[in-house]
């Protein structure tokens, strides 16, 4: 690669964020037209999966029950990934609500329209997310809301890396979420820095990899009276004692998966488990500690 | 139909063996990605060819080749006058066995995306340049600091290198950088794909801190200024400023990106692609 072959730059606003895909090759005009391009399928994704759109795939899909519902590739492929990880995770990451808004009265079958009592009683998790991989179906077995919104970002991060696979040097950001790919001009490795959970304008690591993607889950956006928005699925309740997890792997939708599932974990569970996933994590607990998974399967965190 | 490659594991099945089951994560995720490609949702099938190979190439291999070649014929083709043929070429390649279609979406013109693009610059640092839509977000979102850092990764490279990080006007600083950036571009490229009418635009963000109201000045088909024009939101947009060369003196140049959570919409961001979108 020449070292003055030029970097540009495609960005886009989606998904409650910015897109920013930085490449690099010799035709700039071609590069650019196919960055942008790829990131169509972004503004895709958000119409498709979308918890907050009424019309979106999975909008509409949610407010089924009962019935097997045809869905898109694109919703089913990234459902049935998020069941897988919420399957590995023992349900610490799980893509329905179905919980809390159980508790909150909706145990109505909705798909008929007449309200009645279900009659089991039993929350709704991801189990009652039934996939037909054949007809590329999804049957909902219980009233819940699919929420994809764990594993998305990534998702589609993955996909416009994978529109440019052949470009050679690729960096994708988005809302936190880093992928890189390709050899770094400079001859080493990539280096991702990780916000400081208190002092945001500040970096509390960094994360070196040959390629792979860094995203980190934090209790310290999204903040609510109530708490922040990182629930622990099983309880209804927000997660305490960490302030934020950030997790090295291959791919991004997998890395922003598993940083969630790992903060609902925990530092004790959550970093042996990432570690059997083949991915890296640094935790930052409340009191500030640090915790890192003893491997370097992607990454190689440095304190800073 | 043609998701075979994902079958094994995403099926909500209680138990199964624990490892087996945990080494098949990161695979999925490869796989699923090649699964949306391989069954037509994108634009192209050629693409898919290529998103196809290319994965293999350089991850391990996780979908079936078989199965990437069961392509479906995605029947939403709609041929695109504007689909750029000197992409396509580059597909082509791959295009033997595939279905040599081209396949794109009702207006996506892409003049209409918001698209910033940083000049040319020395591939020397790093692959960063990030600074334009990037910065833009740490300018504008104010009590989510807790995002700006991300952006940093452009004033994060050699701040020579980077066009955007001279704060100029002292609020608007880091508004002009975003856009601004595309303007030293060289004249020999992009012009004509932008197609923007010359003139100024303006456009409204809005974040859960307020409204932005953003000018956009268009010249020669070109972004030559972007400002936040009217600042509604619940802090000063003088922050901005401040913010962005704090980010620079204290974000180490060695790192290329940042990684933090979650962003929040980005006012500016999208003031601005709203003033676009009257440019066409």
């Amino acid at each position: 690669m020449t070292v003055t072959a030029p970097v540009i730059e495609v960005a886009t606003a989606a998904m409650g964020t910015v897109f920013a895909v930085q490449c690099s090759g010799d035709d700039t005009t071609a590069l650019r037209r196919r960055a942008g391009d790829a990131l169509e399928i972004v503004a895709q994704l958000e119409a498709t999966c979308s918890r907050f759109r009424e019309e979106s795939e999975l909008a509409r899909l949610s407010a089924t029950c009962g019935t097997a519902v045809a869905v898109s590739p694109l919703l089913f492929e990234l459902l049935g990934l998020a069941l897988a990880v919420a399957d590995v995770s023992d349900g610490a990451f799980d893509p329905t609500v179905g919980r809390p808004l159980s508790r909150m009265g909706f145990m109505h079958e909705w798909a008929h329209g007449t309200p009645r009592e279900l009659p089991a009683p039993a929350p709704a998790s991801w189990r009652d997310v039934l996939l037909d991989h054949e007809r590329r179906e999804v049957t909902l077995r219980a009233p819940l809301h699919l929420d994809l919104g764990g594993i998305a970002k990534g998702f589609a991060v993955d996909l416009v890396a994978q529109a440019l696979a052949d470009v050679p040097l690729l960096s994708i950001h988005a809302g936190g979420d880093v992928f890189c790919r390709g050899a770094h001009p400079d001859g080493r490795d990539w280096r991702v820095g990780i916000t400081h959970p208190v002092h945001p304008e500040r970096l509390i690591a960094t994360a070196a990899l040959a390629q792979g993607a860094v995203c980190t889950s934090g209790s310290y956006v999204r903040r609510t009276a109530a708490g922040h928005h990182l629930i622990d699925p099983r309880s209804g309740h927000a997660v305490q004692g960490l302030r934020s997890v950030s997790v090295a792997a291959p791919t991004t939708a997998i890395a922003d998966a598993l940083a969630t599932a790992a903060f609902v974990m925990g530092p004790d569970i959550g970093v042996r488990w990432t570690a059997e996933q083949g991915a890296d994590a640094l935790f930052v607990t409340e009191t500030l500690d640090v915790v890192t998974t003893p491997s370097s399967h992607v990454a190689t965190w440095t304190l800073l | 139909m043609s998701t075979p490659s994902v079958k094994p594991s995403t099926a909500p099945a209680p138990a199964a063996a624990g490892p087996a089951r945990q080494k098949n994560l990161l695979a999925l995720g490869s796989a699923a990605v090649l699964t949306v490609y391989a069954t037509g949702f994108m634009r192209t099938q050629a693409a898919a060819q290529v998103l196809a190979e290319g994965s293999d190439a350089r991850r391990r291999p996780v979908a079936s080749g078989p199965d990437s070649a069961t392509l479906q014929t995605t029947t939403r083709a709609v041929a695109s006058p504007t689909v750029p043929t000197t992409d396509s070429a580059q597909y082509r390649v791959v295009l033997a066995q595939g279905v040599p279609q081209v396949v794109a979406n009702a207006g996506t013109d892409t003049a209409t995306w918001p698209r910033t693009s940083a000049a040319p610059m020395a591939l020397t640092k790093s692959a960063k340049t990030s600074g334009a839509a990037a910065a833009t977000t740490a300018a504008v979102e104010p009590t989510s600091i807790a995002n700006t850092p991300e952006p940093l990764p452009a004033p994060v490279t050699p701040a020579p290198a980077t066009p955007a990080p001279t704060p100029t006007p002292a609020a608007v600083a880091a508004a002009p950088a975003p856009v601004a950036a595309p303007a030293p571009a060289p004249a020999a490229e992009a012009p004509k794909r932008i197609g923007w009418q010359d003139g100024t635009y303006t456009g409204w963000g809005t974040s859960r801190h307020g409204d932005i109201e953003a000018t956009v000045v268009i010249e020669n088909g070109k972004i030559t200024g972007a400002i936040i024009s009217r600042c509604l939101t619940r802090y000063s947009c003088s922050w901005v400023a401040h913010l962005q060369q704090q980010v620079v003196a204290r974000q180490s140049p060695e790192v290329d990106n940042v990684s933090g959570a979650t962003q929040s919409a980005n006012a500016f961001f999208y003031a601005v692609s709203e003033a676009l979108s009257k440019a066409k």
